[in-house]
Order: structure tokens, then C-alpha cells, then sequence
């Protein structure tokens, strides 16, 4: 059975400036597979590249299970069942939570199904329904962040891209956050999530990809990873290792 | 204070045209981070379209104005796939230089098919209302009407519809809401297609109100709904409609009581100075969050 999402020899340049080099990443269906590395080591740039929302100079990117999507313009990449979470939330600030909801739910016609997933999204996030009528910018960074994840999940997605989820939360918060994680996976969701927190992404993850200067330098099982010199040359520099 | 009221009206009258005008602006710049400098264009085909319709076929307002709204509109969407679709995302400078030459286009084309003099729309509604002394003839209450309609239509589709809740999130971050499944195309067309559409109704009222089109109606017209836009800030169109139908309020006024070639002068050196004070806008914009 072929990858659910299998990226090969991705390039991506902004102008003249190349930032991804030939990256090649996959993952299978129930998996959680981070892709980690340093502050501007390129990897909000894969994910919105596997998006539709960069374009890739090169390479190919086949979501679901074989099907090339380089190219498609990103409202047909979603329909395909790619979630995303975006990088410090980025919730609709002048929307109400609940359309908001609404918002994630775009693409399905059937108002019922909407209900229903809005119900789920209730039970999930408790504190989403109690907030539901507000407006979605007055809302506290780690009520914004569930509200930015329930949002992606509306879509009933197969694949949820996850950047950063844990950027900007209390300690509290983030131990939350990767729990989450942990039971939207269970739930049947497949999730490739970018962190910085190396080590809480380590703990939920089955594979790992060490991103540098836009190469994957390493990739494993967390394990494997941590024990990597990779993964202190990754984060700290070369003079790291 | 009959005068003051009648002043009031008059300019209620004429600013709602400016609201619609200046919404048009507001929506299109506010979603696609485009200035459409030949949105004003659109009212002023909107007025010929009247002209044509009335002259070659019938004066019926129920045709007149549907055609003229329908012609507007297909210009408007003539705008989009031309100037607007290839230059969003781009410097604003771009889509400021590919509308303006647009406009141009459209002035010399307009000029060149019906002549540099005004063209006589020969549509007539009679009578006149009165309350209290303050008077208002049925061709103005018609098409403030139109406006408002206009204004409730595009208020409704804003807020109430799924198209509507998608441009309000491309407005505020386009990247998420493509990425959840949003066609911004799309969305470019729906925004530019109403906005032109009630620049079109704005143009088909003026050339009811004063009876005559010219190519260059849009210039003057579309510069005062522009700074309506500014000084009212993109964040709300209800900020939009009410500061156009304060501009025609001050217009209506200083003409009133002070003299009727000081009107402009008076009424935008007030909202540019309302604009100095509040560089967002009186209800804010989005570029200044």
C-alpha cells in the first residue's frame, strides 16, 4: 500500500532564494510524523507547499495514497482531506466561534453532517461551546489555539498538518496540546506536525524528520532521534556536534 | 430649520449613492488587497447602459435599472479577470497602475461611442412628497430606495450567506481560508461582481437624478466614494455606508447655508481631516490591526 501523503524531491524557492532542497517525506495512514528543526529551517514552508499555498519549483507531492497534487490550486488540496492548523493559530478574529466552525466545514454540503461534526467539536472543546457566540479574536491563545484545531477537524480530515501547536502556550497548556494530539490520532486522523518543542513531539510521534537549512539531515523513530547528533546540530548549529 | 431638515434630506439622498459607490470600494479592496481604480467606471456604465435601454427600448424603471445593475456588473466582472485577477497578491502598485489604465479605457471608449457631451436619459417619474415642509420628489425617494436596497442586500449577503462568511475570511487571513477549501477566484468574482453591481445602481440613480451621462461622471463621483472608504476604515461596511451618506449630508449643508462652490472643499477638508486624526479610519481597518 502506497504512503497517504508521500512528498519526493521537493524544491521551493521565494524569488531566487532557494529555502527547500529536495525533500523527501511520507507518511502512512494512523501515523504522527514531525517534522522538526530550528527557527527558519524551512518547515512551514513544506507544509504550506504540500498546501498549495507555495508553489513547489520542483519535485512531487501525491496526496491521497498516490494522486499528484502539485499544482492544484489549494481549495481543490483540501477537498482532498488535508486539515490544517496554521502557526500561531490564526483564527478568524472579526468571525464568531461558530463561524468559525462553519468556516472549516466549507466544503461539505450537508448541513446535517455540519451539525453533527459541531456537536463533536463541542464535546472535544468543551470551552469552544461556552465561548461559541463570541468573537473569535477575544478569546485567550490557548482558547484560540483548540478553536484553530477544531476548525481544521471540522473538515473531517484524513491528514491534519499541525505547525507549531504548541507555540506561544503555558506549560499547561502544552502538555494539553500534545495530548490532543494524541487523541485526535486515535480518533482515525493522520498528522504530520511541525514543532520546535523537540522533545514533546518526540513523545507523541511514531517518525521524526530533522530538517536543516531546508535538507532533512535525519529522520527515525524518536528514539533514534533523540540519540542522534543530528538532532543538537539541528536545533544549536554545526559547532553543536 | 425647515431649510436645515430639507438640507438633510437632500444630502441623505444623494450620499446613499456615494455609500454604495464607497461599500463597492471597500469590498474589493478590503478582500482582494486591491484598489480598483476603474470600479467608478462601472457606475458611469451602469448610467449609458440606462441611456441605451431608455432610448432604443423602453423607459420602464423595472427594465431600465435591471439592465443597467446587469451591465455594471459584467463590466465589473470584465475588471476582475482583466486587472484584478493577474495583479492580486502583487506590489498595490500594480493593480493600481493595470485599474487606472482600465479606467482610462473604459472613459475614451465611452467617449468615443456616445461623445464628449452629455447624453439626455429621458426617464421620468413625477411627483414629489411632503412632510413638514421638508420635500422630496419620487425620483429621489426612488432611488434611495435602490441604495438601500442595495446596502441591506450587500449587508445580508456579507453577513448571513456562506459565500459571504468566505469573503469576510479571505478578507481577514486568505491563506487559511484557501486552505479550508475556500476558491478565491471565486470569491474575487462574487466581491468584484456585487461591488460593481451597486456602483452600477449608483450610476443608473445619478443619471435618473440628473437625467444626463457623461464618459467622465465616474472621475469626481468615484473620488469622493474613495475617501468615503478611507475615512471610514474597511472594517465594517456599515462604518462605509454611513460616512457616504455623511459626505452628502456636509455637501448638502455647506451648499445650504454656505455656498454651493465650497461643497467639496468643505466636506473633504473635514474627512481628511477626520482621516489625520484617525489614520484607520473612524471604525478601523484591517491593515491596522
Amino acid at each position: 500500500m502506497s504512503a497517504l501523503l508521500k512528498v519526493t524531491g521537493l524544491h521551493v524557492a521565494y524569488g531566487p532564494a532557494r529555502v527547500i532542497h529536495g525533500v523527501d517525506l511520507e507518511i502512512n495512514s494512523g501515523e504522527i510524523r514531525a517534522l522538526l528543526g530550528a527557527n527558519g529551517a524551512g518547515k512551514t514552508t513544506i507544509l504550506k507547499a504540500i498546501l498549495g499555498l507555495v508553489r513547489a519549483a520542483q519535485g512531487a507531492i501525491e496526496f491521497p495514497e498516490g494522486r499528484l497534487v502539485r499544482g492544484l490550486p489549494p481549495h481543490k488540496i483540501a477537498a482532498l482531506g488535508i486539515g490544517w492548523v496554521p502557526e500561531g493559530r490564526q483564527v478568524f478574529s472579526t468571525l464568531s466561534v461558530y463561524d468559525n466552525l462553519l468556516m472549516g466545514a466549507f466544503n461539505e454540503h450537508d448541513q446535517q453532517k455540519v451539525q453533527q461534526r459541531i456537536e463533536e467539536m463541542y464535546k472535544l472543546f468543551p470551552i469552544i461551546e461556552t465561548r461559541r457566540g463570541q468573537i473569535a479574536g477575544s478569546l485567550s491563545g490557548g482558547e484560540q489555539q483548540m478553536l484553530a484545531i477544531a476548525r481544521a477537524l471540522m473538515s473531517a480530515p484524513t491528514l491534519l498538518l499541525m505547525d507549531e501547536p504548541s507555540l506561544g502556550l503555558a506549560p499547561r497548556l502544552v502538555r494539553d496540546v500534545f495530548e490532543l494530539v494524541r487523541t485526535i490520532n486515535q480518533r482515525g486522523v493522520s498528522i504530520l506536525m511541525v514543532e520546535q518543542n523537540a522533545r514533546q513531539a518526540l513523545r507523541v510521534a511514531n517518525w521524526a524528520y530533522l530538517l536543516e537549512g531546508g535538507h532533512i539531515v535525519g529522520s527515525g523513530t524518536p528514539t533514534q532521534i533523540e540519540q542522534s547528533d543530528a538532532i543538537k546540530r539541528a536545533y544549536i548549529g554545526r559547532q553543536a556536534s | 430649520m425647515e431649510q436645515f431638515f430639507q438640507q438633510v434630506v437632500n444630502g441623505v439622498m444623494v450620499g446613499s449613492s456615494y455609500a454604495i459607490v464607497a461599500l463597492g470600494f471597500g469590498l474589493t479592496f478590503s478582500v482582494m488587497h486591491v484598489l480598483n481604480l476603474a470600479h467608478p467606471e462601472t457606475a458611469m456604465v451602469g448610467a449609458f447602459a440606462a441611456f441605451v435601454v431608455a432610448t432604443l427600448f423602453t423607459t420602464n424603471l423595472l427594465v431600465v435599472i435591471p439592465l443597467a445593475v446587469l451591465a455594471a456588473l459584467l463590466a465589473g466582472l470584465l475588471i476582475e479577470r482583466l486587472a484584478i485577477r493577474p495583479t492580486r497578491g502583487r506590489h498595490i502598485l500594480t493593480s493600481f497602475i493595470a485599474t487606472g489604465g482600465l479606467s482610462i479605457v473604459m472613459q475614451n471608449g465611452a467617449q468615443r461611442i456616445f461623445g464628449v457631451d452629455p447624453v439626455r436619459v429621458a426617464v421620468q417619474v413625477e411627483g414629489v412628497q411632503t412632510v413638514g415642509g421638508v420635500i422630496a420628489s419620487n425620483m429621489q425617494l426612488m432611488t434611495f430606495g435602490l441604495a438601500v436596497a442595495m446596502m441591506v442586500g450587500a449587508r445580508y449577503y456579507v453577513r448571513n450567506t456562506r459565500w459571504g462568511r468566505a469573503t469576510r475570511a479571505v478578507s481577514e487571513k486568505h491563506e487559511v481560508a484557501q486552505a479550508l477549501g475556500v476558491d478565491i477566484n471565486r470569491v474575487s468574482q462574487l466581491t468584484v461582481g456585487l461591488s460593481t453591481a451597486m456602483a452600477g445602481a449608483a450610476g443608473v440613480s445619478l443619471a435618473l437624478l440628473h437625467s444626463q451621462a457623461t464618459p467622465f461622471m465616474g472621475a469626481i463621483f468615484g473620488t469622493k466614494s474613495f475617501v468615503c472608504m478611507l475615512v471610514a476604515g474597511n472594517r465594517h461596511i456599515e462604518g462605509i455606508m454611513f460616512v457616504g451618506i455623511l459626505l452628502g449630508v456636509l455637501e448638502a449643508l455647506v451648499a445650504g447655508y454656505i455656498s454651493a462652490s465650497l461643497r467639496d472643499m468643505v466636506a473633504f477638508g473635514i474627512l481628511v481631516l477626520v482621516l489625520y486624526l484617525r489614520p484607520a479610519g473612524i471604525f478601523g481597518s484591517y491593515e491596522h490591526d
